[in-house]
């Protein structure tokens, strides 16, 4: 891909265009050279280097995702996320070191992991949204621990309890709670999404099972006949049981296979209709992501990764990354130039409380 | 003297201005184009220029929280070589594929050296240095587990047999030459069929079936005389560091995108460990015979009797394959290997 000869602010923009889409300019030989080199300098220093060479990684990905020619940016400072690591690691090493000796602790863990989880979201993304930026104007976030709580404490037990008839719920309160707490410079998000488009989804998503469970069952039928005669005949008992268990192990595969796959579906789903519900003051957004094609690219991505031993990885990280990108654009307002700082001395508050803290990759 | 345009950023709105930037001399001009500001002169060392990220335009801090977006361009080069500006190691390394393809040999060579050598010695040092105590309550724990679980019966031997063969085992207990305490523990365990193993904290559990399979009570010595070699090895906590830190680098490599895929290399890389461990525990337990006047034969031929008795019940198919990539992928090394060192220790 070649770099525009001159930068896009030099040409005439369209006075108001009904679409901005999002572009990302990286490319997987690029990144891949990034991340071997990152892989190397983390084992040589035992993981020491790894919080630079995530710092590495997301300017990669950020300065080369595009809206209407620049590029975001990621600040965070290696030496932070780096004592954050130390402390989540000490915590579960001693953890479950404890564990191992009283069962009890067990227990103990659980509840202060419920405790720890929603704190840890919440300053995660805070973290990460201060440390994100477009043409030099921060995001924030400022999300509450019990909010974030509800949504990924509370909400996902009663789905658990209801036997994931009240799921969405956990979902639609875990989106509202990323949007409508973002801000870009003054500018707020919002997002209005009410629980029933997110059951439209899930049921889409039992009908698939169902659909992909019988055509499992049908199949067994069909190749489960000459298996019989085949068992019998040539083999003897013994290979039979054999041919058997081979047909049962890639059965048990297969749906293994399918339901790893449910939770890209779902993320493309989701992403669709938060991004297509939200705001940011008066401009839209609009994503378009098929999410067949979605679980299309996981699923090559996991076999290609597989057959690699893991060397296309970086390929595949960009192969989806792009995919996203590619299909989410800006439904303008107005111009794009309006945006305002927050005030200096807010700033500096908002700054120091995301500063302390932890960054954790929670896979958002 | 260079020039390059460039879109400036003031750091409190979104509004992109137009810019001119010239080099010369330690010192950059910046230039608005439409004439709105005065021209200023900085201080090339007043400039922060972040990586370079391929094709996408190239950032640089200016003072005064401004950032100015620049394309990488001849034209940038070129002034960047005015200005005399160094990219750092890591870009001038990523640059060069030479280089990048010594990085991936580097990985590759740490990876196998570590996986051959670093990990067992790191492993074996860990195991060690934990004190006796704190691996027992792991024992406590672990034999609970199984004995409350369907895997593991009490023993229905008579007791003037078992008695027997803790007779006949307390001189190589005594004469291994160490004072941790070993425990002997008799189960019937119809799942696990003719079997023995000892747990990281030095309990050894000994099947009914086993003890049934072996000719005489030195018969069955000789085999705890190679999970006593088991024991001194540490060999259960070390297999037990070694998983923990093999599945960690699996899934950080292959980005864990699948537990089960992790799970199933974990195990295949580490049945290679314990096909080591089986060649020490041997080699631990025809010492320990030796010195006591017994003949490692016996071990050698509970192993034979073992085989046999598992292929008759089919769960050696691929182990009776022998060689090959059969021996490496098997918990246990070719028994005929082992059989084969065992008998030549005897001479």
């Amino acid at each position: 891909m070649n770099a525009p000869a001159t930068l896009p602010a030099f040409d005439v923009p369209p006075l108001n265009p009904d679409e901005l889409p999002f572009e990302f300019s990286g490319s997987g030989g690029a990144y891949f050279k990034i991340w071997i080199v990152n892989l190397l300098l983390s084992i040589v220093t035992l993981g020491l280097y790894s919080p630079w060479a995530k710092v590495r990684r997301e300017r990669y990905f950020m300065g080369n995702t595009l809206l209407d020619g620049s590029a975001f940016d990621y600040h965070a400072d290696p030496v932070k996320i780096l004592k954050g690591r130390l402390l989540v690691m000490a915590a579960i090493v001693v953890l479950n070191i404890a564990a191992e000796f009283n069962p009890l602790f067990n227990l103990v863990v659980m509840v202060l992991f419920a405790v720890l989880l929603p704190w840890m979201i919440s300053r995660a993304l805070r973290f990460r949204a201060h440390n994100t930026s477009w043409r030099g104007l921060r995001f924030a976030f400022d999300g509450l621990t019990w909010e974030a709580a509800k949504a990924w404490v509370l909400w996902p037990i009663a789905g658990v309890l209801s036997a994931g008839i009240l799921f969405p719920f956990a979902l639609a309160n875990q989106r509202r709670y990323l949007f409508n707490h973002l801000r870009f410079g003054q500018a707020a998000f919002d997002i209005d999404l009410p629980v029933g488009p997110v059951y439209r989804v899930f049921g889409r998503v039992a009908l698939l099972a169902l659909v992909y469970v019988a055509v499992l069952v049908a199949l067994g039928f069909v190749l489960g006949g000459p298996l019989d005669l085949f068992a019998s005949g040539a083999m003897g008992q013994g290979g039979g049981r054999e041919v058997f268990g081979l047909y049962l192990m890639l059965a048990m595969l297969a749906l293994y296979v399918g339901f790893a796959l449910i939770a890209p579906y779902v993320s493309a789903c989701m992403a669709n209709l938060s991004f297509n519900r939200a705001n940011l003051q008066n401009h839209g957004f609009f994503s378009d992501m098929v999410a067949g094609r979605y679980v299309f690219i996981v699923l090559t991505n996991w076999l290609l990764t597989a057959l690699t031993l893991g060397l296309y990885r970086p390929f595949a990280v960009v192969r989806l990354w792009r995919y996203r990108v590619e299909h989410l654009a800006l439904l303008p307002a107005g111009t794009l130039t309006a945006f305002m700082a927050v005030q200096a001395e807010e700033a500096r508050v908002i700054g120091e409380e995301a500063a302390d803290l932890l960054d954790v990759d929670l896979g958002f | 003297m260079a020039s390059i345009a460039a879109r400036l950023f003031d750091g409190q709105t979104s509004r992109p201005v137009p810019v001119q930037l010239t080099a010369s001399a330690g010192r950059v001009e910046l230039g608005v184009l439409d004439g709105s500001a005065p021209r200023e002169s900085l201080a090339a060392a007043s400039l922060h220029w972040h990586e370079p990220l391929g094709t996408a335009t190239r950032r640089v801090d200016l003072p005064g929280g401004r950032h100015c977006e620049v394309v990488p361009d001849a034209a940038l080069t070129a002034f960047l070589q005015v200005l005399g500006h160094r990219e750092s190691g890591i870009t001038v390394w990523q640059r060069s594929g030479l280089r990048v393809a010594l990085a991936i040999g580097l990985i590759l060579a740490v990876g196998l050296a570590g996986y051959r050598w670093g990990l067992p010695l790191a492993a074996r040092a860990v195991a060690q240095a934990l004190p006796v105590a704190a691996v027992q309550a792991i024992d406590v724990q672990l034999l609970q587990t199984l004995d409350s679980s369907r895997l593991l019966a009490p023993s229905e031997l008579a007791p003037s047999r078992i008695a027997a063969i803790e007779i006949e085992v307390a001189p190589l207990i005594a004469g291994r030459g160490s004072a941790d305490p070993v425990r002997l523990h008799f189960r019937k365990a119809p799942a696990i069929g003719a079997n023995a193993f000892a747990l990281p904290g030095g309990d050894i559990v000994v099947t009914d079936a086993l003890v049934a399979l072996a000719p005489t009570d030195a018969h069955v010595a000789a085999v705890v005389a190679h999970e006593l070699g088991h024991v001194a090895h540490r060999h259960g906590l070390r297999n037990l560091i070694q998983a923990s830190v093999l599945a960690a680098v699996v899934g950080v490599w292959t980005g864990d995108f699948s537990s089960l895929a992790t799970a199933g290399a974990t195990v295949v890389l580490s049945s290679a460990y314990s096909r080591d461990f089986e060649f020490e525990a041997d080699a631990f337990g025809a010492d320990l015979l030796s010195r006591h006047e017994r003949s490692p034969a016996l071990l050698a031929t509970m192993l034979k009797r073992l085989e046999r008795a598992h292929q008759a019940e089919g769960e050696a198919a691929t182990e009776a394959a022998g060689g090959g990539l059969g021996d490496y992928l098997s918990t246990h090394p070719a028994t005929a290997e082992r059989i084969e060192r065992l008998t030549g220790a005897n001479r």
